[in-house]
This record gives C-alpha cells, sequence and structure tokens, in this order.
C-alpha cells in the first residue's frame, strides 16, 4: 500500500480542520478581534499541510515534469506568516495587551519580516535569478550602460545578495523560534493578569502545546541548519506538520472550551460533518483507489460496483460515524458541562457541604465564573436589620459594597417574576428601578432572584459570559436551578450558625451559672447549738433565688433568704448586687431594721419598679438562743417546735426596691431545743401539679411538722424531694430555695 | 388573656382575667397601663376578680402601675382580689400600699 497517500490524505483532513475550525471561530463572532486574529491563525497554520499535502499528492507529476518548479512549492513559505500571527494571537489571548490600543501599527509590523522572506523566495528562490535580475535586458541603454559600467559592482552585489538570501533561508528558522519565543513570553505575562482558573488552564494548555511544537520545529529545521545533520524532507515536513498539529491543537481546544462552552448545535454539528465526511473520503480514496486496481487486475476490466457499493456503505455508515465523532467531541471539548444535570449536581454537592455563610457567598460566586465562565459575579443580600439588600464587595468587580432600599420597585419586581430573567426585562417600567439602573452600569445583564417561602432573600448579579454569547435557555434554567440550591444552602448555613450562636450562649449561660453557685455560701456556719441545711436550685442556668449566711458585728449568725422578682439572667444579675449589698451592709452596720432601710433605699433608687426583692433577714444569737428578724414581704418563714405546735415570722415591711421610702418593722422570738425553722422561696408552694394544684402553704406545713424530728439536712432534702415529686415536671419550675436552721435537741 | 376597659365616673376600670404569670398577658396589661398613663388618665381601678393568681411579674406590673400614676399626681385601686392573690399581697405587705376595694363600685366611689 502506498503510504504516502496515506500521509497525503491525513496532512489534507488536518488542513480542512483547521480551515473550518478557523472558519468557524471567525463566523462566531467577527466584530471580535480575538476570534478575527485566532481564525486567521488557524488558516496560516492550516496552509501549511494543505501545500504538504498538495506536494504528496501532485509531488509525483511535479518530479517528471524535470526542471519545473511547482507553483505551490513557493507558496508553502506562506504557512510561515503563522509565526507572526502567533505573536499576534498572544497579544489578544487570554487578555489583551495593552500596546494593542496604545500602538496600532504593532500589528503590521511583527509581519514585516515574514513579508520580506516571502517576497525573498518567492522571487529569488532560486539565487541565481538575483544575478540575472540585475543582467536582465541589459541591451536596454540605459541599463546596459548601468550594467557595462558597473559589472563589478553588480557581480559584487550579487554575490552579496546571493550570499544574503543563503545566509536568510539557514537561518530564518530562528527568527521563527525568536517569535515563538516572543509569543510564549506574552502567554506568560497574560497569566499572571487572569484570575479565571479555567481560563488560566486553558493558556496553560496553550503554552505547553506550543512549547512543545517549538521542540519539534527546532529538531525539524534549525537543527539540520546549524549542524548540518541531514534529515529527509519528508520526515521535516512531517515533523513540522506535527509541531502544528501539536500547537494549533492546544489552541483549538483551549479557544474552543474557552469560548464554545455553549458551543451551538449547529456549530458542532458542522464540525462532526466535516470530520465524518473527511473519514468517509479518505477511506473511498483509500479504499476504492487500491482495490479498483486489485479487481481490475482479477477481472481485468473496470467495474463500477465497488465505487457504487462503497457509496452505500457511506450512507449506511455516515450517520452512526457522526454519532460517534459527535460524542467523542462532546466528551473531549465540553466534557459534559452544558449539560445542566452536571453543573446543578456539582452545584448541589459543592452547596449544600458548606455551612459558613461567607465561605457559601464566596463559593456561589466562584462556581458561577468558572462552570458557568461568567466574567463578574455579584451577590445581593437582605441585611438583617433594616429593609435594604446589601450588594457584596467582589474582588473583580472595582465597584465597593453598595446598599439600596428593599422597597424599591426591583424588590416587587423580583418577587413577582420569582426566576432568573435579563435585566432588559425589567425596563418596561415607567419609572426606572435605581438599582437596576445602578447594576447597569455596572455592566451586570442578569438578575438571578433567591426566595425562600415567599420572601426575596437578595439576588445574584450577573454580567455578560465570557464567550460574549447571550444567556440561552439551559442557563436560565441552570440558575434557576441554582437558585433554589443556593437559597436552601443559605438557610441551612443560617441555622448552623444560629446553633453555634446558641451553644456559645449555653456555653457563656454555664458559666454564669458556676459564678452564681460560687457566690452561694460554700460552707455552712456549724453552731454548738444549732445545725444548718440549704439548697437551691435556679429553674433555668441562672436564677432569682440565693441564700446566704453572714457574721454580724457582733458575732451572731446571719441567715438570708431572697426571691428576686422574674426569673434567669435579669434576676441572676439583679441577685450579684443585692447579695453585695447586705454582705456590706451587714458587716457595717448593726441594726437589722437598718440594713433592711439601706439596702431597700439603694435598690429603689438603682431598679425600675417593676423589679424587686422579697427577703428574709435573720440574726441568731446563740448566747440567748434567741433570733431577731426582719420579713421584707417574702414567704413566711415557719417555725416548728418539738410539739408541733408551729408560728409564722411575719413582721417586717414591704417587698424592697419597688418604693424607697418604706420602712421596716423588726421581731424576735426565742427558741427552745429541738426548734426548726424553715425558710422557703415561692418555688417550694407554688410548684404545681399535672392538675395544676398547687403544692399549696398547707401541704408544707404538714410535711414539716411530719418531719420535725429529722435532721436539718434531712427535712431540707426531704422537702425538695416531695416538692419535686409533686411537681408535673422534672426541672423546677420556678427557681426553688429552702434553708432549714435547728437547734439540737438537749442530751 | 383579654382586659376589657371601661370607664365610669372618670375613673377608667381594667379587668384583666386568668393568670398574671409573665408572658403576653401580662405585657397586655403592662402596655395598657402605660397607655393610661401617658393618656394622662389619673384615676385607674384594676378590677382583680378574674385573676386567678399572679406571681412576681405581675406585682411587679401593679407597682410600676401605681408609682408611675402617683407621679402623675393619679391614683391606681384595686378591688375584687381574690383570697389567694389577696394572700400574695399580704405577704408582701403590698396590701399596705395597695388601697383595695371589696367591689369595683366602691373603689371607684372612694374617687370621690
Amino acid at each position: 500500500m502506498d503510504y504516502q497517500l496515506l500521509v497525503g490524505v491525513i496532512y489534507l483532513i488536518f488542513s480542512a480542520l483547521l480551515f473550518f475550525t478557523g472558519t468557524v471561530i471567525f463566523r462566531e463572532n467577527p466584530y471580535r478581534r480575538l476570534n478575527r486574529v485566532t481564525s486567521l491563525l488557524l488558516i496560516f497554520a492550516g496552509l501549511a499541510p494543505l501545500f504538504a499535502a498538495l506536494g504528496v499528492f501532485l509531488g509525483r507529476t511535479a518530479v517528471t515534469a524535470e526542471g519545473q518548479v511547482p507553483f505551490y512549492e513557493n507558496l508553502f513559505f506562506l504557512w510561515e506568516l503563522f509565526f507572526p500571527q502567533l505573536v499576534l494571537f498572544s497579544l489578544v489571548f487570554p487578555t489583551e495587551h495593552p500596546i494593542m490600543s496604545t500602538n496600532t501599527r504593532v500589528k503590521y509590523l511583527i509581519f514585516i519580516p515574514h513579508l520580506f522572506h516571502i517576497l525573498l523566495v518567492t522571487l529569488f528562490a532560486d539565487t541565481g535569478k538575483i544575478v540575472e535580475f540585475l543582467q536582465v535586458d541589459s541591451d536596454v541603454a540605459f541599463f546596459g550602460w548601468i550594467t557595462d559600467r558597473f559589472a563589478f559592482f553588480v557581480g559584487f552585489i550579487a554575490a552579496l545578495l546571493d550570499f544574503l538570501v543563503r545566509l536568510h533561508l539557514q537561518t530564518f528558522a530562528a527568527i521563527n523560534i525568536i517569535y515563538i519565543i516572543i509569543a510564549l513570553v506574552l502567554f506568560y505575562r497574560g497569566l499572571k493578569y487572569i484570575s479565571n482558573k479555567r481560563l488560566k488552564t486553558q493558556t496553560l494548555i496553550v503554552i505547553w502545546g506550543i512549547q512543545s511544537a517549538m521542540g519539534l520545529y527546532m529538531i525539524s529545521y534549525l537543527l539540520p541548519n546549524l549542524s548540518g545533520i541531514h534529515i529527509s524532507a519528508n520526515v521535516q515536513i512531517a515533523m513540522a506538520v506535527a509541531a502544528l498539529a501539536i500547537g494549533n491543537g492546544s489552541i483549538i481546544y483551549a479557544i474552543i472550551r474557552y469560548q464554545f462552552l455553549d458551543v451551538r448545535l449547529i456549530v458542532r454539528q458542522s464540525v462532526v460533518y466535516t470530520i465524518t465526511s473527511a473519514i468517509i473520503v479518505g477511506a473511498y480514496l483509500l479504499i476504492i483507489s487500491q482495490f479498483t486496481k486489485i479487481l481490475q487486475d482479477i477481472l481485468g476490466q473496470e467495474t463500477p460496483i465497488l465505487p457504487a457499493a462503497f457509496i452505500i456503505l457511506a450512507l449506511i455508515f455516515f450517520q452512526p460515524i457522526m454519532n460517534q465523532v459527535d460524542d467523542f467531541l462532546k466528551k473531549f471539548f465540553i466534557k459534559g458541562k452544558v449539560d445542566i444535570r452536571y453543573v446543578a449536581d456539582e452545584i448541589s454537592r459543592e452547596l449544600s457541604s458548606i455551612l459558613d455563610p461567607d465561605k457559601l457567598e464566596a463559593s456561589i460566586v466562584r462556581i458561577l465564573r468558572e462552570e458557568m465562565l461568567i466574567e463578574n459575579v455579584r451577590l445581593c443580600l437582605r441585611s438583617e436589620d433594616k429593609p435594604e439588600f446589601i450588594l457584596l464587595p467582589q474582588p473583580n468587580d472595582p465597584a465597593p459594597e453598595m446598599k439600596f432600599s428593599a422597597e424599591d420597585e426591583l424588590t416587587e419586581n423580583l418577587l413577582r417574576r420569582d426566576r432568573p430573567a435579563l435585566i432588559d426585562e425589567f425596563r418596561g417600567t415607567e419609572q426606572k428601578s435605581k438599582t437596576i439602573e445602578g447594576l447597569e452600569k455596572m455592566g451586570y445583564q442578569m438578575i438571578v432572584p433567591l426566595i425562600n417561602r415567599g420572601e426575596l432573600e437578595g439576588f445574584i448579579a450577573l454580567s455578560n459570559k465570557i464567550s460574549g454569547y447571550n444567556y440561552n435557555y439551559e442557563d436560565i434554567t441552570t440558575l434557576n436551578i441554582l437558585s433554589n440550591q443556593l437559597v436552601v444552602a443559605m438557610s441551612n448555613a443560617r441555622l448552623y450558625q444560629e446553633s453555634l450562636e446558641k451553644e456559645r450562649l449555653e456555653e457563656e449561660l454555664s458559666l454564669a451559672r458556676q459564678i452564681q453557685r460560687d457566690l452561694l455560701p460554700k460552707t455552712l456556719p456549724v453552731g454548738d447549738d444549732f445545725e444548718l441545711a440549704a439548697y437551691s436550685e435556679p429553674s433555668r442556668y441562672v436564677g432569682g433565688d440565693f441564700y446566704d449566711f453572714l457574721q454580724t458585728k457582733q458575732n451572731n449568725t446571719g441567715i438570708i433568704i431572697a426571691d428576686v422578682s422574674g426569673k434567669g439572667m435579669p434576676a441572676a444579675l439583679m441577685v450579684s448586687q443585692i447579695q453585695a449589698m447586705l454582705r456590706s451592709e451587714v458587716r457595717n452596720t448593726d441594726s437589722i431594721i437598718r440594713i433592711l432601710q439601706n439596702v431597700n433605699f439603694l435598690m429603689s433608687t438603682t431598679t425600675s419598679a417593676e423589679k424587686f426583692v422579697t427577703l428574709f433577714y435573720a440574726e441568731y444569737d446563740p448566747a440567748k438562743h434567741m433570733m431577731q428578724y426582719s420579713n421584707a414581704g417574702h414567704n413566711y418563714p415557719i417555725v416548728i417546735s418539738q410539739n408541733g405546735e408551729h408560728r409564722f415570722l411575719t413582721e417586717g415591711g414591704l417587698l424592697m426596691g419597688a418604693f424607697k421610702e418604706a420602712t421596716y418593722k423588726q421581731d424576735s422570738l426565742k427558741l427552745n431545743p429541738g426548734d426548726l425553722v424553715f425558710f422557703y422561696t415561692d418555688g417550694i408552694n407554688e410548684a404545681f401539679n399535672y392538675a395544676g394544684e398547687q403544692f399549696g402553704e398547707e401541704r408544707l406545713l404538714e410535711l414539716i411538722k411530719d418531719n420535725r424530728s429529722l435532721s436539718a439536712k434531712q427535712i431540707a432534702d426531704r422537702v425538695v424531694k416531695e416538692v419535686m415529686d409533686f411537681s408535673s415536671s422534672d426541672m423546677p419550675q420556678d427557681d426553688m430555695t429552702v434553708v432549714a436552721f435547728k437547734l439540737k435537741e438537749q442530751a | 388573656m383579654s382586659i376589657s376597659t371601661h370607664e365610669k365616673d372618670g375613673v377608667v376600670i381594667l379587668e384583666p382575667e386568668g393568670k398574671i404569670m409573665g408572658g403576653p398577658e401580662a405585657t397586655e396589661l403592662r402596655n395598657r397601663l402605660y397607655e393610661l398613663i401617658s393618656a394622662n388618665n389619673k384615676k385607674v381601678v384594676i378590677d382583680l376578680g378574674h385573676v386567678e393568681w399572679m406571681n412576681s411579674t405581675g406585682l411587679g406590673i401593679l407597682i410600676s402601675g401605681m408609682t408611675s400614676l402617683r407621679n402623675n399626681e393619679g391614683e391606681l385601686k384595686l378591688s375584687s382580689i381574690s383570697e389567694k392573690v389577696a394572700n400574695l399581697f399580704e405577704i408582701t405587705k403590698l396590701n399596705n400600699v395597695f388601697e383595695s376595694y371589696d367591689s369595683t363600685d366602691d373603689a371607684v366611689g372612694s374617687f370621690g
């Protein structure tokens, strides 16, 4: 089999592909410089395999016609325009170099060496022609005169030119390599200015492709010219074509992935048709030309059967082959990214795992920019405390954080639409929203509302797509899916933050609980003739109940039980304040009445009338077995003697902290051995059961009376247990405090 | 809880119902009192006949209502206090501070 033919076909297909891709890229948007430059680059590149193919197909005939240099042989050098074009390409991809706008001549200047080169090789491919040219028409008088006069000079110039042309031909490959290096430098420079990850990868692909191509090119052209190692022309051409294939392949790949993310079906289909046709034509050329010969040999005559059969087969297989090519191209270039299910899947996987709202915001912006290739993306979210929306700052967008009122017309429009829409669609209303105007000025084109249970949480503003394409139906569907996912993810993240906040608060509360616990006396005073027991449990982390045992000025034992109105933290804060006041008053004042009046006055002036404390203060004098007390609106402590008689300690005055002029009275009582004084707060008597029935004072009185012979500690425990058993809940319904004071029975 | 309000002989009468133990019902009573005070009403009677129970929050509201009215040269009087609530007033000695009457008419009449 003639492999030359195969090589020719491959060259031809390759060339056709380059031309075709170049044309498609040009047609996609002729007004874009990047498109124009890329398409011309690919067309120049396509010239090389085209001429190589022509060389293969026509070469044989050309060889037979001796002495004739085929026309394409000179045109072959045209493809070298590829190199300046590559530099031009590097000036516009991935970003436009500023020189393109400051110096418009650059784009022409870079072609001068090559134009000169082509001029030289096409006019003076044979160096002898230079001398011929200069000596031509020597019979014309004027020229003859010149040539005669300057025969030596002309000869010298001819020789010089001859030398220069040879030198030029030998070293021009080096110029091409310099051009490639310039292009590479420009690509690397461009890399620094791009933040889009995908674009970066694509630029790197171009760089690598061109670097490998340069390597091949250097081996094939520069090496033989510089070192004299002979490489056959065929191999040289093959290597050049391979280099072009790699270099251009990388460019095509990058450009298509960069530009043609949403390559329209028709464009893709045309590529597919071309390739399929090329395959079939190639197959036809290969098979038919070979087999007809064989058949001819066998049958001895020409037969139209085979070509006809082939055409039928081609018709049958055209569609399946095309589908295969289509699938391959889709996989290769597009990697399923246009598949909205793919993008949606990616989004939901990524978003659902993020619980930090800030990261979520950053991630949504990144996903949109990278997966959908959108130039700028900004998130606008509702402010938590004001009826306004905040356009969050974004590193790629110089516009700062912006706020706008939620009462803007846009809010209403977005809620009504409830799906992504072009900003243009909001333009119809007679009075244009300020926000829309602002967003438009910043170059945003698309608005994706974020709606959660009928409320506008915010929106995403999208600028144009990098490709320059408009948003199509698939994009809007994807954006719609995305906005729903984002709303869910945002509300998850918010809940998570709230739970974290709650956890933190709980931690603080348990710390507060510890602090409050530490404020209660750590050890109970032990007297010669009495025992004490105390219990206090807040209904929440902290509470408004407290008890305290203090040593008075006269070395008596002071007993305090108090209940601040309200519960929880506000009550707890007041507790610590009152506790501090009392400790200081008890140390400095020797009259019970004065202690209470002072504390009441201080409290009344510092707290609102609604906040108060009921408090019972008693001092026990062990020498006289006397207890002096004053009751500031507190539940009456119960005194139970051994014989079961009881009395309540009622004397005193108003609850404290509400009336600053309140006055207090005191009373005293003589205690006998075995007498119990039981102090409690309303969490005890007001505990209720499932029937809504209160524990009540009577039940409490009976309970204490029945257990009066037990120790102070046992009585306190018993009461707490009974109340908890009675109560309908496992936790105290209200702050619960008891203090049991019992005189020892005489031995 | 619903608090019915009516006026008799220039005296505003509030009739809270149920339990005054913090929560929305307490807030309503507090707001109602403040509204009356800011509207410059000086004679207010709270009929506690339908109040089963109140806790320290309820007491706090009554106390602050009374002090605010007094600062405004007004007066808050109570009427028809149930036995249970009366016990609470007794323990806290608030019965010495609040003027209370067996019936609302008596309370209104006491303003003279």
